[in-house]
C-alpha cells in the first residue's frame, strides 16, 4: 500500500537502466515473447532476492485431530505445551491466480506510440507467464460492460497459449462498468486465490467498494494495477479543441488553459477515492504509467505475496502465544 | 405611433446576433480523442482578442433589415387621427344572491355581502343592475325597470339596502330556478336587443356553490349563453356533519322506542367523531346519555337512538358548521284506526272473524281496533277513509248500504269482500252483481277434486310487490279446499291479482276513483282454505290496510318549505315553534314552514305534532364540481370590470385602425429594398 502514492511520482527515468524500456518492448509483435522477455529479465535481477522460497513458508498451527498425518506434528511445541499441534504450510496447494483485464474502449487511448490496452495486455501476459513458470494455476477474465472472456485457472500444457489468444482480442464496448464484472468474478470463482485487476478505473466509483469488499469477503487477495497514460495524468494539451469521448463518442469543447486545473483536481479526487477504498479493504493498489517498466508490476506482486506471508506468520505467532497464555492460566 | 402587437418589437434584439457572431471566435476545427470526459467540463467560447468590426456598411444594412422586419411584424399604426372619446358601454347584469340555509354557515353570509358590495362598487351610472335572491325559489327584488337615471350612487344604495334587508332562510337551494329567473329577467328586458351587440349581459352568481344545490335540474333548462360571473364565497369551516331520520318506510322497522338516525359527514370534513344528545326546547341537554358515532368523511352511518319522552330535538356535537346540527323529532301519539268486519263475530276457530281479529296491524303511528258488525247494523254512511281505511265484507248488504259503500269507495275507502259458501250462492248473486257493478256476473261453486293452489300472482301490483323476492314468492303452499268460479262477459271488468292453478280467479281488484274493491273467491278459514294459516295473510291484510292516499293524515315530519296538510274537514290551528298560532281552513295546507322546529296542528279531532327539518341536501356543504355547470352549457368566467371592457374595446378599435392604415406593407417594401442593397454591397466585397 505504501507504494500507491509513491508510484505516481516515480520518474520512469530512474528505472531505465535496470529494466527494459516499454517502448522498445512493444515493438515485439508476439505477446508471449514480450512476456517472456520481461519475466526472464526480472528473474535475472533476482539472484539475491530476499523473497526466495516464500512459497514453502510456514503458515499456522492447527490443533491435532485424529486422522491427521502424524508426520506434521510439531514435537517441540508438544514438549512446551503438552498439546498436539499440526504445522501447516502456506504452499500446501498451488495458488490460483486470476487476472482481470479491462478491455473497454477507454483503454484504447494512448498518447505514446502504443495504447494503454497494448500495455495492459502485455502486463497481463507477463503476469500469466510468470505464474505459469511458478507452476501456479492462472486464469483470465476480460470485460468491458460485462465479462467477455473467462478462462478458468489451470496449469496444464497449452493453457498459457489459450490465455494469450484471449488477450490478443480487440477492445469493444461503449462504456466501462466495473461493478457487474467484479460481481460476476466473485460468483464464478469459488476457491480463494489472488485476483489482479488491470484497469484504468475511469468509471464511476459508486458501489465499487461493495463489489471489492465482496471479493475480499470470499477470501481473495486483491491487487489493482491502474494503467494510465501519461497524458491522462499530466493533461499536457495546449490548444482549445473538441474532446471526443473514446467510449461514448460524446464531444465537448475544452479550453485546456481553463480546464487543466479543474481536470487535475477532479482526477486527483477520483484517485484519492480509489485509494481510500483500497486502503479500507486492504487491497494493494498501484498506478502503472504506460511509460514505466513492466517489471514493476512483478515487484508489486512479490510485495503483495510477501505481505501475505507476513500476515500468516504473524497470525501463527499470535495463535501460539494464545496457546501459551492459556496453558499458564 | 402605436403598435398592435408590440411584443414583436423584441425582435430588435436579433440585431445583436450578427454583431455577436462577428465577435465570437469560430468553433475550433481540431478534435482530440480522449479516454474519458468524466473529469472535463465544457469551457465557454472565448471572444477573440481582436474585436475590430469589419464591413460596417454590411453590418448596418443587415441590422436595419432586421429592425424593419421587427417593426413590420409589430403592426404599427397612427392613433392620433382617429382618436375619439368613446364612452364605455352600458352594462346589464343580474346579481343572483343565494339565501338558502347553507348560507348560514359562519362568515358565509357576510362574505356574500362583501362580494355584493364589490360588484356594486364597480357599477357606473350607465349600468343597469337587477337583484334576485334565491333559495328553493327565486325572488326578484330590484328589476331593470325599477331603476331611473338617478346616478350610480343611488343605484348602489338601492341594491345594497335590498341585499341587507335579506337574511338567509332555512330553505333548500335550487340553482336551476335561480338561473332561469335571471335568464327570464334579461330576455324580457326591452333594451336587451339594443345593447347586446356591444356587451353581453352578465349574471353574477354569489353563492357557496354547495353540492346540494340541485344542479341536476339545470339539464332541463336552456341557458341563453350569458356568461356567469362567480365571485367565490368559500366557507371558512369545513367540518360539517348532519343528522337525518331514517323513516320507517325506508326500513320497515316497527321499533316503537328507538329511532334510526343517519349521521352524514361532508366529503371535505376533517373530523370524524361526533356525539348526539337530546336537547329540550331551551337548548339544554335533556339527559346525560350521549351517543358517540364515528363517520369517515364523505360517508354516513345509521345509529339507533332511544326515543325521549319529552325532548323533541337531537343535537349533533363535534362539527364546526352549526346551522344543520339539529334534528327535530315529533313525539307522535299513535292515531286510532278501525278495521271494520261486516259479518258474524262468532269467536270460533272456523270463522273468518276468529283469524281476522288476531291480525296485528297496530304500529308506532297507529292503533288499529278490529270491529265486527253484522250486516243489518252496518251503517256505511258513517265511514271515513281516514279513520276506517278497510272494510271487510262477509255478508250481503242491502241496496242502500251498497250505495253508501260506493261513496266510501269513491272517497278513497277500501273494501275487501270475501265469498264464502253462505254468501256466494244464487240467492245473493244480485248483491255481488251490484257490488261489482256487473250485470253479467255469474258465480258457481268450483268442483275441486282434492285441493286448488294459488299459483299465478301479479307481483307487480303494490299489494303483492313485497312478496316478489324469490324466498317469499311461493303461494302454492296455500291449499284451497273450496272456492267459486266468477265470470263475466265484460272485458276489463276487473284486474285479476291472483289465479288458482286451474286458471280461475282467486283475487280480483276493481279501482273506484281513489278507492279499491277486492273480492276473494274463497275464505281464509280452514273450511275454505289455508290462507289464514299461511305467512302471507298478515302482510296481505296490512297491505290492504295501509292506504297511502290518506296516509298524509298522519304526517309526522316534513322539510322546511313543505306544506302541512289539514286533512280534517274542519278548520285547524297550526302553532309554529315560536308559539305563534295561525288558522287554516278545512282541506287547506299550512305553507309557512319557514324554519325548522316542531309545529303543532290542532283541530277538533285532536292534535298532531309535526317535526319540520332542514332539507338533507342543504347539509352537503362541500362545493360541487364547476364542470357540471359547463356541462349544462353555462359558461363560467370572472365578471368583467369596466376596465376590462374598455380594454377590450380599445383593442378592437386599434385593430380597426391598423387594418385601415396597413403601415406594415410599406415597411416590408423598404426591407426588400434593403435586401437588394445588401446583396449588391456583399457582392462587391467578394
Amino acid at each position: 500500500m505504501a507504494n500507491a502514492n509513491s508510484n505516481l511520482n516515480t520518474s520512469p527515468a530512474a528505472d531505465v537502466d535496470a529494466f527494459i524500456d516499454p517502448a522498445t518492448l512493444m515493438r515485439i509483435k508476439n505477446l508471449q515473447l514480450r512476456a517472456k522477455v520481461v519475466v526472464e529479465g526480472f528473474y535475472n535481477g533476482l539472484h539475491r532476492s530476499p523473497f526466495h522460497g516464500f512459497s514453502v513458508e510456514f503458515s499456522e498451527y492447527r490443533q491435532y485431530s485424529p486422522g491427521d498425518d502424524t508426520r506434521y506434528l510439531d514435537w517441540r511445541l508438544f514438549a512446551r505445551t503438552d498439546r498436539y499441534f499440526i504445522k501447516q504450510f502456506e504452499d500446501e496447494t498451488n495458488r490460483r491466480c486470476y487476472v482481470i483485464l479491462d478491455m473497454s474502449r477507454s483503454m484504447n487511448y494512448g498518447s505514446l506510440a502504443y495504447s494503454k490496452m497494448e500495455y495492459a495486455r502485455t502486463l497481463a501476459g507477463t503476469l500469466a507467464y510468470y505464474f505459469t513458470l511458478q507452476k501456479d494455476n492462472v486464469g483470465l477474465f476480460s470485460f468491458d460492460q460485462a465479462v467477455k472472456d473467462f478462462v478458468p485457472a489451470r496449469h496444464r500444457p497449452g493453457h498459457l497459449q489459450r490465455i494469450m489468444a484471449c488477450l490478443a482480442k480487440e477492445t469493444s464496448g461503449s462504456g466501462t462498468d466495473l461493478i457487474s464484472p467484479l460481481d460476476q468474478v466473485a460468483s464464478l470463482v469459488k476457491k480463494r486465490g489472488l485476483v489482479i485487476l488491470i484497469s484504468d478505473l475511469l468509471a464511476s466509483l459508486e458501489s465499487l467498494q461493495q463489489s471489492l469488499s465482496y471479493l475480499r469477503a470470499r477470501g481473495h487477495e486483491l491487487l489493482i494495477l491502474r494503467t494510465l497514460d501519461p497524458a491522462e495524468l499530466d493533461f499536457p494539451f495546449e490548444n482549445a479543441s473538441l474532446f471526443r469521448d473514446i467510449e461514448s463518442q460524446s464531444e465537448i469543447y475544452v479550453d485546456p488553459e481553463v480546464a487543466k486545473a479543474e481536470y487535475q483536481q477532479r482526477f486527483q479526487e477520483h484517485q484519492r477515492q480509489v485509494q481510500d477504498i483500497c486502503h479500507r479493504l486492504g487491497i494493494d493498489f498501484t498506478v502503472m504509467r504506460t511509460d514505466e517498466a513492466l517489471e514493476r508490476a512483478l515487484f508489486d506482486l512479490l510485495n503483495t505475496q510477501m505481505r501475505m506471508g507476513r500476515q500468516v506468520t504473524h497470525r501463527a505467532n499470535r495463535n501460539s502465544a494464545g496457546g501459551n497464555s492459556r496453558r499458564n492460566e | 405611433m402605436s403598435f398592435l402587437t408590440p411584443l414583436y418589437v423584441l425582435g430588435l434584439l436579433a440585431i445583436s446576433a450578427p454583431i455577436l457572431f462577428h465577435l465570437i471566435q469560430r468553433r475550433p476545427k481540431g478534435q482530440f480523442e480522449f479516454s474519458s470526459l468524466m473529469f472535463l467540463s465544457p469551457s465557454p467560447p472565448r471572444l477573440t482578442r481582436r474585436s475590430r468590426l469589419d464591413n460596417l456598411l454590411l453590418l448596418l444594412l443587415r441590422a436595419s433589415l432586421l429592425a424593419l422586419l421587427a417593426f413590420a411584424f409589430a403592426r404599427p399604426f397612427l392613433r392620433s387621427a382617429w382618436e375619439l372619446g368613446v364612452d364605455a358601454p352600458a352594462r346589464r347584469m343580474v346579481i343572483l344572491l343565494d339565501t338558502s340555509a347553507s348560507m348560514q354557515q359562519d362568515g358565509v353570509w357576510q362574505a356574500a355581502q362583501d362580494k355584493l358590495s364589490e360588484v356594486v362598487a364597480d357599477l357606473r351610472a350607465t349600468d343597469r343592475c337587477a337583484l334576485v335572491t334565491f333559495d328553493e325559489s327565486a325572488a326578484t327584488h330590484i328589476r331593470f325597470d325599477s331603476q331611473d337615471a338617478s346616478g350610480s350612487t343611488a343605484q348602489r344604495e338601492l341594491i345594497q339596502q335590498a341585499a341587507k334587508d335579506r337574511q338567509p332562510t332555512w330553505r333548500s337551494t335550487n340553482l336551476a330556478k335561480a338561473l332561469q329567473a335571471a335568464a327570464d329577467l334579461l330576455t324580457s328586458d326591452k333594451e336587451d336587443i339594443a345593447t347586446s351587440d356591444q356587451t353581453p349581459p352578465q349574471v353574477i352568481l354569489i353563492s357557496d356553490m354547495q353540492n346540494g344545490a340541485n344542479v341536476q335540474e339545470l339539464g332541463m333548462m336552456q341557458w341563453p349563453r350569458y356568461p356567469v360571473g362567480r365571485p367565490s364565497v368559500t366557507p371558512t369551516k369545513t367540518n360539517n356533519a348532519s343528522l337525518g331520520l331514517v323513516t320507517s318506510q325506508e326500513t320497515n322497522s316497527e321499533e316503537t322506542d328507538q329511532l334510526r338516525i343517519r349521521v352524514s359527514n361532508a366529503a371535505n370534513s376533517v373530523a370524524s367523531d361526533f356525539t348526539i344528545v337530546w336537547v329540550d326546547s331551551k337548548g339544554k341537554q335533556a339527559e346525560d346519555r350521549e351517543y358517540s358515532v364515528h363517520v369517515p368523511p364523505g360517508q354516513s352511518r345509521v345509529i339507533m337512538v332511544d326515543a325521549h319522552d319529552t325532548a323533541e330535538c337531537l343535537q349533533l356535537l363535534g362539527d364546526d358548521v352549526l346551522f344543520d346540527n339539529q334534528l327535530f323529532v315529533a313525539a307522535q301519539e299513535p292515531v286510532d284506526r278501525r278495521l271494520l268486519f261486516v259479518g258474524s263475530d262468532a269467536d270460533q276457530a272456523e270463522s273468518l272473524w276468529y283469524f281476522l281479529k288476531r291480525v296485528p296491524l297496530s304500529d308506532r303511528h297507529k292503533t288499529v281496533t278490529p270491529e265486527a258488525v253484522v250486516a243489518s247494523a252496518f251503517q256505511p254512511d258513517e265511514l271515513r277513509p281516514a279513520t276506517t281505511p278497510l272494510v271487510i265484507l262477509s255478508e250481503p248488504l242491502s241496496a242502500d248500504q251498497l250505495k253508501q259503500l260506493d261513496k266510501y269507495l269513491e272517497a278513497g275507502g277500501r273494501v275487501f269482500a270475501v265469498m264464502t259458501t253462505e254468501n256466494a250462492n244464487d240467492a245473493h248473486l244480485s248483491f255481488w252483481q251490484a257490488l261489482l257493478k256487473l250485470d253479467s256476473l255469474t258465480i258457481q261453486p268450483a268442483n275441486v277434486d282434492d285441493y286448488a293452489m294459488l299459483s299465478q300472482v301479479d307481483f307487480e301490483h303494490p299489494l303483492f310487490a313485497p312478496f316478489a323476492a324469490p324466498q317469499f314468492a311461493d303461494f302454492t303452499k296455500i291449499k284451497v279446499w273450496q272456492h267459486r268460479y266468477v265470470s263475466t262477459n265484460h272485458e276489463d271488468a276487473w284486474e285479476t291479482l291472483v289465479r288458482y292453478d286451474n286458471q280461475q280467479v282467486a283475487l280480483l281488484e276493481q279501482v273506484r276513483n281513489q278507492g279499491r274493491l277486492w273480492v276473494l273467491t274463497t275464505g281464509w278459514n280452514p273450511q275454505e282454505s289455508q290462507l289464514a294459516l299461511s305467512t302471507k295473510f298478515i302482510p296481505l291484510l296490512a297491505g290492504m290496510f295501509t292506504n297511502l292516499a290518506v296516509e298524509d293524515a298522519i304526517q309526522a315530519e316534513c322539510q322546511v318549505g313543505e306544506p302541512i296538510a289539514n286533512a280534517s274537514d274542519q278548520s285547524a290551528t297550526v302553532t309554529n315553534p315560536a308559539d305563534e298560532p295561525s288558522e287554516i281552513a278545512a282541506g287547506q295546507n299550512f305553507t309557512a314552514t319557514i324554519r325548522p322546529g316542531v309545529y303543532q296542528l290542532d283541530h277538533a279531532g285532536g292534535s298532531r305534532r309535526i317535526a319540520v327539518n332542514l332539507a338533507s341536501a342543504e347539509s352537503d356543504t362541500s362545493s360541487f364540481d364547476l364542470e357540471k355547470l359547463e356541462q349544462h352549457g353555462i359558461r363560467l368566467g370572472a365578471s368583467q370590470t369596466v376596465e376590462q371592457i374598455e380594454t377590450a374595446r380599445r383593442q378592437m378599435r386599434d385593430q380597426e385602425l391598423e387594418s385601415k392604415q396597413q403601415l406594415w406593407r410599406w415597411l416590408v417594401v423598404l426591407a426588400l429594398v434593403l435586401v437588394g442593397a445588401e446583396t449588391f454591397v456583399a457582392g462587391r466585397r467578394v
